[in-house]
């Protein structure tokens, strides 16, 4: 089911007013019925995947009471349990790339070998339920957390449906006291939710749909748009992409307010980093905070000399292309942004701005922070080219065909989209200081308030209801 | 805890009570919509129904820009305008119809109601109280989906308004003016020296699937069997990159549909501003064809034409 789909509409209201009304005496059963609403909201996609679902669940349920009931076995359950989620990643996820690269490798060797090639679906949202497995093991492991020993309250960990296809990654330190403890409705936070709902789909319906109208051709048919053109579709894909991932995020982040939850923080405004280092302490922050927990921190992070965390970075930055998908465009991105960040890193400035925003108490930016923003936002879309292409070759064809002679010629379409990034730029600027809330709590007055909610709501409902349903770029990782 | 839920409850109510107020402000706007669209006397333009035509031709705009009514005899042409939907129009069309035999002439693509735009400007120019009746009765997902889609941001409703204050009249169902006749066709249409460019014109995905074909089969035949009605049908008038990207099409639609032609590609010579659209030359020939096809079926009487593919 998509968030910006008739079906969830209906689901929603549903479950929220059962949740609240009919089951708020009884915590368990209040968790019973999410895992429920769960399952169905999952199965309705396909519900074959969601056995696989529940039995990825069950063995990584069953791994964290063996791995803290055992201290002679501990490290070969947590190596059990890894190998468990990481095979069900590559068998269903990268299985088809490794084979297909093997017999590349192998043809041109001289050998001719036919690998048996999956003809089956990517079951969506596997990369993020089995990273949520994936934490509460090793958190099990590190003695951060005990072992749930409710099912149900693990599962609904796993399987909490706001953030079950498209994340944002939850910890089990942070979303599990949540599940465990009662929770009563607060008007604030669900009005906070109400917002975030409408920002969200706002940001994917009205901004990254319409750009997708003009991504798509550009992309498919690059040898046909001058160099200009191209710089305005590598744009707009930085800007579509942005809306949609983080519309979802907020989305999500609404939705489970709703129901009481606070989930965690996945954008931050990236597009006003003033280097790449803070362009990923602001871009799809579960991500890059779960690889920095989990894998770089465990290989040593940046404690055992400079050759040692270069490699480092590049292993975090290269598994985290790999995670978005099994096609060498993405670790190609992944390499990029480790390059990039090398420099910063090396010269000991990426931790510059951890905790300040652009134009900190100001209006506009100093002009010592413009040149940063531009060239990181420059070097993100420069990026996004390998993430967004089907293949390297196409990658490499459409950046030759942007550095041509028509670069210096004015795009001579697709313009419109400017206005739709300028837009986001626009709501993004005035609203930087407070991620977690969105415009409409900068809007004081109740009357101009409502008249706004109105306008986003109808604007929504005609779109939702008269164009084709697009799905999040994101569900297909 | 009891103080925590009465706290809870109360902050619920006023939170149901404000989301409630809301969605009714909403609704009350679209029943207001709705209505003035439903109630507007809906002006007839387009051709009467043609009580001798042997054959209705149905499509949606490629049957505007592809076919001229003037050169096919006996035939009543017929037209969606837009792919959007197919079972309302259909309807619609097919009041019009007083032949025995529906030649389908099928578009790039025509939408299921799952996938249909409810609210598109060609439902609204038809849509009466008694239809839209009808439309809940048989398909009430759809009708809800218009009903909510239904409001002053929705581009069609503005439309409709602003033809039904221009005057221009709203039936465009049947019979959707041919290009020629629209004065802002330029010459190269008529040249047949057209700009069309093929790179820039693909179609992402075609909707006819298997499935989708037997959906718009079995709506067709719930209308065309109580008539006793012959069904046929044509394949799209799409270039070769447009047909390259579904290779099985021919296939299905011919095992769902009786087909009067051969599945192949147009020239880019002979297409127009769009993938499926085709030029002077290309609609004169499209017409031969169709014209030739339907009399070797015994369907028109016999005359001269020779097909171009």
């Amino acid at each position: 089911m998509l968030f910006n789909s008739f079906e969830f509409f209906v689901f929603l209201p549903i479950v929220f007013l059962t949740y609240w009304y009919l089951l708020r005496r009884s915590l368990l059963l209040q968790n019973m019925f999410l895992l429920g609403a769960s399952y169905f909201f999952y199965g309705w996609w396909d519900w074959r995947f969601m056995f696989l679902l529940i039995l990825s669940t069950l063995i990584d349920y069953g791994f964290g009471l063996l791995i803290y009931h055992s201290d002679k076995y501990k490290k070969l359950y947590l190596i059990l349990s890894i190998i468990n989620n990481l095979g069900i990643l590559a068998f269903f996820k990268y299985y088809n790339f490794f084979a297909e690269n093997f017999q590349h490798m192998a043809h041109s060797l001289g050998f001719q070998v036919q690998p048996f090639i999956l003809n089956v679906a990517l079951p969506v949202g596997i990369s993020f339920y089995t990273f949520h497995g994936m934490s509460y093991v090793f958190d099990i492991y590190r003695k951060i957390i005990k072992p749930e020993r409710n099912f149900v309250n693990y599962a609904v960990f796993v399987s909490f449906f706001p953030l079950l296809v498209a994340g944002p990654i939850e910890r089990a330190t942070h979303l599990l006291p949540q599940i465990i403890r009662p929770r009563r409705f607060s008007y604030h936070q669900a009005r906070e939710g109400m917002h975030l709902i409408l920002w969200g789909l706002f940001k994917k319906v009205v901004i990254s749909d319409h750009l997708s109208n003009f991504v798509n051709p550009i992309f498919d048919h690059y040898s046909s748009y001058s160099g200009s053109n191209l710089v305005l579709g590598t744009i707009y894909f930085a800007f579509q992409i942005y809306c949609d991932f983080s519309g979802y995020s907020d989305i999500a982040i609404g939705t489970a307010k709703l129901f009481g939850f606070e989930l965690l923080t996945n954008f931050k405004f990236p597009y006003f980093s003033r280097d790449i280092a803070e362009f990923w302490r602001r871009w799809h922050i579960s991500l890059s905070s779960w690889f920095r927990d989990y894998l770089y921190i465990p290989l040593g992070g940046s404690k055992y000399g400079r050759w040692l965390s270069i490699r480092n970075i590049f292993i975090i930055f290269l598994v985290s292309g790999f995670w978005h998908g099994a096609n060498w465009t993405f670790i190609v991105w992944g390499g990029i942004h480790a390059t990039m960040y090398l420099p910063i890193f090396l010269g000991n400035r990426h931790r510059k701005h951890t905790t300040d925003v652009i134009a900190q108490n100001r209006t506009l930016p100093a002009l010592s922070e413009i040149p940063g923003v531009i060239m990181t936002f420059a070097a993100a879309c420069f990026a996004w080219i390998f993430f967004r292409s089907p293949d390297i070759h196409s990658a490499i064809g459409y950046i030759q065909h942007i550095f041509s002679r028509s670069l210096f010629t004015l795009p001579d379409s697709n313009r419109l989209g400017i206005f739709y990034v300028l837009l986001v730029v626009a709501i993004d600027w005035v609203n930087r200081h407070n991620e977690r809330s969105t415009i409409f709590s900068k809007i004081n007055n109740q009357w101009l308030r409502w008249i706004c909610y109105l306008l986003c709501a109808l604007l929504l409902m005609t779109l939702i209801l008269t164009q084709y349903e697009q799905k999040f770029i994101y569900f297909q990782f | 805890m009891n103080k925590n839920l009465s706290t809870s409850s109360f902050d619920l109510n006023r939170f149901l009570i404000k989301t409630g107020v809301f969605i009714a402000v909403i609704l009350v706007g679209n029943m207001v919509v709705l209505a003035t669209i439903l109630f507007t006397p809906k002006k007839e333009a387009g051709k009467e129904p043609m009580t001798t035509a042997k054959v209705c031709v149905f499509g949606a705009s490629n049957v505007g820009y592809d076919i001229d009514p003037d050169r096919l005899d006996h035939a009543q042409i017929l037209s969606t305008s837009e792919p959007f939907g197919f079972f309302l129009a259909f309807e619609r069309c097919l009041e019009e119809c007083r032949a025995k035999v529906l030649l389908l002439d099928m578009p790039y693509s025509w939408y299921t109601p799952e996938k249909y735009a409810p609210a598109s400007y060609p439902f609204y120019s038809g849509i009466t109280p008694q239809s839209y009746r009808k439309l809940i009765r048989k398909k009430p997902v759809l009708a809800l989906k218009n009903f909510l889609s239904t409001n002053i941001f929705n581009t069609e409703v503005l439309l409709f308004w602003k033809n039904m204050l221009e005057a221009k009249g709203a039936r465009i169902l049947a019979a959707t003016p041919a290009p020629s006749a629209k004065a802002k066709v330029p010459d190269a249409y008529h040249t047949c020296t057209g700009h069309y460019d093929p790179k820039k014109h693909f179609i992402s995905q075609m909707t006819y699937s298997d499935e989708h074909l037997r959906y718009i089969r079995s709506e067709i035949m719930d209308y065309t069997q109580p008539r006793q009605m012959l069904v046929l049908a044509k394949y799209p008038e799409l270039n070769k990159d447009n047909y390259r990207i579904n290779p099985s099409l021919a296939q299905l639609i011919s095992h769902n549909f009786e087909m009067i032609n051969q599945m192949e590609a147009w020239p880019d010579s002979l297409m127009y501003d769009q993938w499926y659209h085709l030029n002077q030359c290309g609609k004169e020939a499209n017409t031969k064809n169709i014209e030739t096809a339907l009399t070797i079926k015994g369907i028109l009487p016999k005359t001269t034409g020779q097909p171009h593919l």
